[in-house]
C-alpha cells in the first residue's frame, strides 16, 4: 500500500503523493465556488512556490496565512510547504491586536491575506514582510509563475508549521511541529479513522485551529475531497450546506453537533450520506452521542482526545465504544500515553497523575519561547526522549484505554477551543473604568462568566463586552459581565475563584 | 405587522448579548454585531418557530435571514 507517512516527503509528499495516484479527483471545493482537484491543486502550489522562491524566501522562513477558510489557504500552505518555508494560519477572526502578537513573534517574510482580513493590517508597519492579497493583482500575479517543479528541498526534521493557541502565560504561543511531525500522525490518525477516497470531508472548524488543518492533510492522504465550510456556516443551514456538499464524514467539536440536535428537534435531518463524526477539543457527552445515533441510525461516532502540542493522543473506535464508552481510546499506534505522579515517576495502571505523551507527534516546542518549551517538553535524562506533559489528568488502563479527569489549569476549553482566561482577565483590565477583572466558566452550558470591579459604578456590562470586542475574536468574548462591588480575596489576597463559582448560578 | 415587530423584539432580545437593556432595537440593525453569531441564530430559530407556532422551511432560510430585525419579519411573516 502506498503510504505517505512511511514514505516520508513531508507536508510536499502529502499532496505530491495523492496528485500522482488520482490527479483528477476532487480536492478541494469551497463555498465562493472554486474547486481543485488534486493535480490544479499541486500546480498552484508549485507557482505558489515558484514566487516565494523568486521573492527570496529561505528555507525556514515565515508565511502567514491570514485568510478566511477557503480552497486558497491550502494552495498557500502546500507552496510554502514545497519552497522549504514555515506557514503559520492565523484565524480570520483575529482582531488587529491579536493579529500583531502573534506576528511580531513569528516575523513572516510574507502574509497572504483577503478582504475578509486585509483591514486587520491597517496601523501594523509591514516591515520587509511582502503582504499578498487573494482576489487582487498582487495573488493573481504571483500564480502566474511558471510552476516549479523541483523536488522539495526541506527534510523531514524541518519545522513545517506553527500552530498559534493559547500559552500559559496568556501569550499566544506558536506550537512548532515538524514535517515527520504532521506526516507521522496523519498516517496513525487514519489508521483509526479510515477514511475513503469517495469521502466528502465537511471542513467547518476554522483552518488556524489544529484539527480543521489536518482535514487537508488527512483528505490528501486518503484521496476524499475536503468541503472547505466554515464556522459561520454552523448555524440554521447546517443540515442544507451538509446535504448540498454531500457530506460523509464531518468533524467537529461538541457545539457542532449540538447545532445539529438542537436542528434536528424541528423534524428528520435527512443526511443518508453522513456517514462518522469525528470529536475532539472536549468530550462529547454520552447523551449527544445517543441524540446523534437516534436522529442519524448507522452513524459512526470517534471520540479522541489531543492537545495541539502533538495533535492527537488517542481515538476510541466505535467498536470499542459499547465497552469502553467512559474513555477516550488508546493511543495512537506508535505512540504511547501514561499517567505519572508528582515526581514524574510513571503510574501502575489505572492510577491517575498527569497525562504524558511520547511518540513521532510529540512537536518541537513553542515558538521562540525556551522555559514553556522545558517546561512541557521534558528530557528526563540527556540520553532519554522528549516526554510531552499535557498538564492534563487522567489515568491509563491495563489495555492502554485513557480515562480523562482533568483539563490543564492553564487554560479552559469553550465550545471545543482553548482559550486563556489570563488573557482575558488582562484585556479586561486595559479597558477605562475596570479595576479587577476574574474569568470563570459554567460547566454546564459552556457560558463564559466575567467578574469585574470598577472605579464607575456606572459600567455597563455591554461596554465591557464591546470594548474586548475590539481586541479579541468572538470566540473569547464572555457570554456575561458581571460587576461587582467588591472582589472576593483569599487571605493571601488572591481572588476567591471559589466564592466566584458560586455565584455562577445567579 | 406593528404587534409582530413587537413580539418579535422580545424574542429576539435574550439572544443579543452586546445589546444594553436601555437601548433601543431599530429593523436594520445589525444583528452581528450585537451578538447572534451562528450558533445563537439556532437558538432564535427555534424560538420564533415555538413564539409563533410556525414551521419555517429550510428553502427559505438564507444567508441573510437572522441578518436584521426586518429580514426576521420577512422569514416569520413567509411561514404563517
Amino acid at each position: 500500500m502506498d503510504r505517505g507517512w512511511r514514505r516520508g516527503g513531508g507536508v510536499p509528499g502529502l499532496l505530491t503523493a495523492a496528485a500522482r495516484a488520482h490527479p483528477e479527483a476532487a480536492f478541494l471545493g469551497d463555498r465562493f465556488g472554486t474547486a481543485l482537484t488534486y493535480a490544479q491543486t499541486e500546480d498552484r502550489a508549485r507557482r505558489f512556490a515558484a514566487f516565494l522562491r523568486g521573492a527570496g524566501l529561505r528555507r525556514g522562513d515565515r508565511v502567514a496565512i491570514h485568510l478566511r477558510n477557503r480552497a486558497e489557504l491550502a494552495v498557500a500552505l502546500f507552496g510554502t510547504s514545497l519552497a522549504g518555508g514555515i506557514f503559520t494560519v492565523l484565524n480570520a477572526k483575529l482582531r488587529p491586536k491579536g493579529l500583531a502578537a502573534i506576528l511580531s513573534q513569528a516575523e513572516p517574510s510574507v502574509i497572504v491575506v483577503d478582504e475578509s482580513t486585509t483591514a486587520n493590517l491597517e496601523g501594523i508597519d509591514p516591515g520587509t514582510t511582502r503582504v499578498l492579497v487573494v482576489g487582487e493583482d498582487s495573488w493573481a500575479s504571483a500564480l502566474a509563475e511558471e510552476p516549479w517543479n523541483g523536488d522539495w528541498e526541506g527534510f523531514d526534521m524541518d519545522a513545517a508549521c506553527l500552530v498559534f493557541t493559547s500559552g500559559s502565560t496568556g501569550t499566544p504561543r506558536g506550537v512548532t511541529l515538524s514535517h515527520d511531525n504532521i506526516a507521522y500522525v496523519v498516517g496513525a490518525i487514519q489508521d483509526r479513522l479510515g477514511y475513503r477516497p469517495g469521502d466528502v470531508v465537511g471542513g467547518f472548524l476554522p483552518l488556524a485551529f489544529d484539527y480543521g488543518l489536518y482535514q487537508i492533510f488527512l483528505a490528501a492522504q486518503a484521496g476524499a475531497t475536503l468541503f472547505v465550510g466554515d464556522p459561520d456556516l454552523v448555524g440554521p443551514r447546517l443540515p442544507s450546506i451538509l446535504r448540498e456538499a454531500g457530506v460523509t464524514v464531518l468533524p467537529g467539536v461538541p457545539s457542532v453537533y449540538a447545532a445539529l440536535i438542537a436542528l434536528g428537534r424541528r423534524g428528520p435531518l435527512d443526511l443518508p450520506r453522513l456517514r462518522a463524526i469525528t470529536n475532539t477539543g472536549e468530550r462529547l457527552p454520552l447523551a449527544y452521542i445517543e441524540e446523534l445515533r437516534r436522529l442519524l441510525p448507522g452513524l459512526e461516532v470517534f471520540v479522541m482526545y489531543g492537545l495541539t502540542e502533538c495533535k492527537r493522543v488517542s481515538i476510541l473506535l466505535p467498536s470499542e465504544f459499547e465497552a469502553h464508552s467512559d474513555t477516550v481510546g488508546r493511543a495512537l499506534a506508535g505512540t504511547e500515553a501514561y499517567a505519572v505522579d508528582a515526581e514524574g515517576r510513571r503510574l501502575p495502571p489505572g492510577e491517575t497523575g498527569e497525562l504524558v505523551v511520547r511518540g513521532r507527534h510529540v512537536a518541537l516546542g513553542y515558538w521562540r519561547a525556551p522555559e514553556e518549551t522545558a517546561r512541557r517538553f521534558r528530557k528526563r535524562a540527556p540520553e532519554s526522549a522528549v516526554e510531552l506533559f499535557t498538564g492534563d489528568s487522567g489515568s491509563v488502563d491495563a489495555e492502554g484505554f485513557i480515562r480523562f479527569s482533568a483539563r490543564s489549569d492553564d487554560w479552559i476549553k469553550h465550545r471545543g477551543h482553548r482559550i486563556s482566561p489570563l488573557e482575558i482577565e488582562t484585556e479586561a483590565c486595559q479597558i477605562a473604568g475596570v479595576v479587577e477583572a476574574a474569568l470563570l466558566q459554567r460547566e454546564e452550558d459552556d457560558t463564559l462568566h466575567l467578574f469585574v470591579t470598577a472605579s464607575d459604578s456606572d459600567l455597563a456590562p455591554a461596554t465591557v463586552q464591546r470594548a474586548l470586542g475590539e481586541v479579541l475574536e468572538p470566540a473569547k468574548i464572555p457570554d456575561r459581565v458581571l460587576v461587582l462591588s467588591e472582589m472576593p480575596k483569599s487571605i493571601n489576597g488572591k481572588i476567591d475563584r471559589k466564592t466566584l463559582a458560586s455565584r455562577l448560578a445567579d | 405587522m406593528a404587534d409582530t415587530l413587537e413580539k418579535l423584539e422580545g424574542i429576539v432580545r435574550p439572544h443579543l448579548k452586546f445589546l444594553k437593556p436601555e437601548e433601543a432595537l431599530g429593523p436594520d440593525r445589525d444583528l452581528g454585531e450585537l451578538g447572534l453569531d451562528s450558533m445563537a441564530s439556532i437558538d432564535l430559530l427555534l424560538a420564533l418557530e415555538e413564539g409563533f407556532g410556525i414551521a419555517i422551511d429550510d428553502e427559505q432560510l438564507t444567508e441573510n435571514s437572522f441578518a436584521t430585525l426586518e429580514e426576521i419579519v420577512k422569514l416569520v411573516e413567509a411561514s404563517r
